[in-house]
């Protein structure tokens, strides 16, 4: 393990539709412009060119079936214990970089964050999600700073027992059991090791900024967004100065 | 362009209290800053306080001036007030003043199409 550092980790394993390591490359891109820190991408992928950024080998995690395509995003649990660095930021690969504003959160002494509160692009509110049938709130594992420490390594560990054992959560939380999803794991585990709800794991004053379904991406240049969306009629707006969460694949 | 995305062009409407708050969240979100392993989000209570803060005589004769204050994620910081009085200040003035840059740039826009 390097000492004293600070670094970045995405995971990337292509499937049928979508190229994630290319989107891994561009996020690493970003993530060293912006906040300057070395970046690891974990892909099952030996030979394909990662430019300057660090690779480490994986195997292709358990397949995880969605509507029209598989998805491989179960190895986000096992990124306490390949991470190389002190304290790790991790981001999935359509998360756009485009500020420093992550480096406050990076030097801070918290020992683990997740995004929680949401920014919705089409009302300009502040949400929270909350899981299943329950008033727990969500937390997105889009992006999570952590510290290499027992507090973390607890949440880890039960993010692996609750994937593990996903049908019997699902049912007792009542949400959907397929596909299976990060965001749902990683708030069990914090809601569990955080005495039930009693603590806040959740970033501040740093909202995630979800880019889905409901946006259409007109440009991104100089990391503006102009988007399209429906309200009570086709509207148009633009995000600047902001990290997005580009979830339409494909559409950039 | 084909007709429909000619019509579509031509109907977008731009809503500019949404674009208000995307200018905010963004200000917002750079409103922090970091000092002794902390992280702070500089508020005009944070410099209020920090600006007022002014030990008592029997309070100072014991310590040098530092004070402990929680950061925003909870965690117990040593501060020496002045100091990080005047990073906030600093950071209150850059975002400020880019906001007020933005801000203007917003103004000027009436319609979609000044995107």
């Amino acid at each position: 393990m390097l000492v004293n550092s600070n670094g970045c980790i995405i995971t990337a394993f292509n499937n049928e539709k979508h190229d994630h390591l290319r989107m891994a490359v561009q996020a690493a891109d970003r993530v060293v412009k912006h906040l300057n820190i070395p970046v690891t991408i974990v892909t099952d992928d030996e030979t394909a060119d990662v430019r300057t950024h660090a690779r480490i080998v994986a195997a292709k995690p358990k397949i995880n079936l969605r509507k029209d395509f598989t998805w491989y995003n179960l190895s986000r649990t096992d990124l306490y214990d390949i991470s190389p660095y002190d304290r790790t930021l991790i981001i999935d690969s359509d998360y756009y970089v485009c500020t420093p504003n992550l480096l406050a959160h990076i030097n801070s002494n918290a020992d683990f964050i997740m995004t929680r509160d949401v920014y919705n692009v089409r009302t300009g509110k502040v949400e929270r999600y909350k899981l299943g049938n329950t008033q727990i709130d969500m937390y997105w594992a889009t992006i999570a700073i952590f510290n290499k420490c027992e507090e973390t390594k607890n949440i880890f560990e039960m993010a692996k027992h609750v994937q593990k054992h996903y049908l019997y959560y699902s049912q007792l939380y009542g949400f959907n059991r397929n596909p299976v999803r990060n965001d749902y794991i990683f708030t069990i585990a914090c809601h569990l090791i955080g005495g039930y709800g009693l603590k806040d794991y959740g970033f501040k004053k740093y909202p995630l900024i979800n880019c889905d379904n409901f946006t259409k991406y007109i440009s991104f240049e100089d990391d503006k967004l102009i988007y399209q969306y429906e309200s009570t009629k086709l509207c148009a707006n633009k995000l600047q100065n902001l990290d997005l969460h580009l979830m339409n694949k494909g559409q950039l | 362009m084909n007709t429909e995305e000619l019509r579509d062009a031509a109907r977008v409407a731009y809503d500019r209290e949404l674009a208000k708050q995307n200018i905010n969240t963004a200000i917002e979100s750079r409103m922090t800053v970091n000092y002794n392993g902390g992280m702070f989000i500089v508020t005009q209570e944070l410099i209020a306080f920090l600006h007022a803060w002014m030990p008592t005589p029997n309070l100072s004769l014991n310590s040098d001036g530092k004070i402990y204050m929680m950061d925003a994620y909870d965690v117990p910081v040593k501060v020496l007030p002045y100091e990080l009085l005047h990073i906030c200040q600093r950071r209150w003035y850059e975002v400020m003043n880019e906001f007020a840059a933005e801000y203007e740039e917003f103004t000027k826009i009436r319609n979609a199409r000044q995107l």
